[in-house]
């Protein structure tokens, strides 16, 4: 009887734990799963996808001949989108200019200047002026605005205001014709 | 005649004294158990997904090309000794730490199934934290398939950057064998 009466402690002493046992006799597995976003801009396609500014000149008055007060013209680029941190927008705008080259007469000019700003990305407009001359040389002038601090999607819109002539010659005639490249990508990296 | 029965009584007598001691017998009871168990001898796996965003540049540019990651799949291999084991699957989203803004997102949800063949499937959806719904195993040796559904971002931008998301598949074998 003492025997049995030994024999039964160690028993119970192994089926306290037999709860605790069970739960550390399951086991897990992991499966890691990854995937990457490339850093990604695009822009919206351009509405209007061109600008025609019509007839440039004054035809009577005081300022016949010369460029005429144009209205602003908007272009907007819907939905466009830089999937990072730290995108910038440019704008570079080339002045309109005349199919024929060359230097012209005194008192005239082949150039058409104005401003483009582009908007709707940074805290501020992307602002750039053509500074053509009036043989239509240096026509081409680039901007870069603020750093977006974040990714953004957004419509941008680029305003194009204040065409002048050089000089404010009188324009000759001619077909004029300008572009404005708009640029989103990342911000320049610093080199310190 | 007679004094031969007498000899021939005598070795009988001596043999008849050693049966009236009784006989013992001894019992050993040989006693064992084994314990519900479940184990994974393939524990880890990875599933690379990948580039995650579509490419071109419609409007659908920059989203989840959710047929790349629903087609994510592993395989793990295991073992459940007793019948009242069960499978379940916890499955947290994949994410980007990048900061996020209006019209994007850096979470992709799905949803994790567990499949032992012809035995269990279970699953479990990243849009609701925890475990899914335990499922009956039983007693089960053999591959155990990790597959991908139900990829979603609420339709916006992804964030560009790496995405990392875990599947945790657990086996629980359910039982303690009787105390003997």
């Amino acid at each position: 009887m003492s025997r049995l009466t030994l024999l039964a402690l160690p028993l119970l002493a192994l089926a306290l734990p037999a709860s605790a046992q069970e739960v550390g006799n399951s086991d897990s597995a992991d499966v890691q799963v990854t995937g990457r976003v490339a850093p990604l801009c695009i822009l919206g396609a351009p509405s209007p996808a061109a600008v025609d500014l019509g007839q440039m000149v004054s035809t009577s008055g005081a300022r016949v001949g010369r460029i005429a007060v144009l209205p602003v013209q908007t272009v907007s680029l819907p939905r466009s989108f830089c999937n990072f941190a730290g995108s910038t927008l440019t704008v570079a705008a080339t002045a309109l200019t005349s199919s024929a080259g060359g230097t012209p007469p005194g008192g005239f000019a082949r150039a058409v200047n104005y401003t483009a700003a582009g908007s709707g990305w940074a805290s501020s407009p992307t602002t750039v002026s053509t500074e053509a001359l009036d043989d239509g040389s240096a026509a081409t002038a680039s901007g870069t605005g603020a750093t977006q601090p974040l990714p953004k999607l957004a419509d941008i819109a680029v305003e194009l205001s204040q065409f002048n002539v050089p000089g404010d010659a009188l324009l000759l005639a001619d077909r004029y014709d300008g572009i404005v490249t708009v640029t989103l990508g990342p911000a320049a990296v610093v080199q310190r | 005649m007679r004094k031969h029965l007498i000899l021939a009584a005598a070795p009988l007598a001596l043999v008849a004294v050693p049966a009236l001691a009784q006989n013992a017998t001894g019992t050993v009871d040989v006693t064992g158990s084994v314990a519900g168990r479940c184990l994974f001898t393939t524990a880890t796996d990875l599933i690379p997904l990948g580039e995650l965003a579509l490419p071109g540049s419609d409007s659908n540019a920059g989203k989840l090309d959710a047929a790349v990651v629903n087609a994510g799949s592993a395989e793990l291999v295991g073992w459940c000794n007793h019948a009242a084991a069960t499978m379940d699957v916890e499955a947290t989203a994949l994410t980007n730490l990048a900061p996020v803004a209006d019209g994007f997102t850096n979470v992709i949800d799905y949803t994790a199934v567990a499949t032992a063949t012809n035995e269990a499937t279970a699953s479990d959806t990243t849009t609701v934290a925890g475990a899914g719904t335990a499922s009956n195993l039983g007693m089960y040796t053999g591959p155990i398939a990790v597959t991908i559904d139900d990829a979603a971002s609420a339709n916006k931008l992804l964030v560009a950057g790496a995405y990392t998301g875990l599947i945790k598949v657990t086996l629980k074998p359910n039982y303690t064998p009787p105390s003997p």
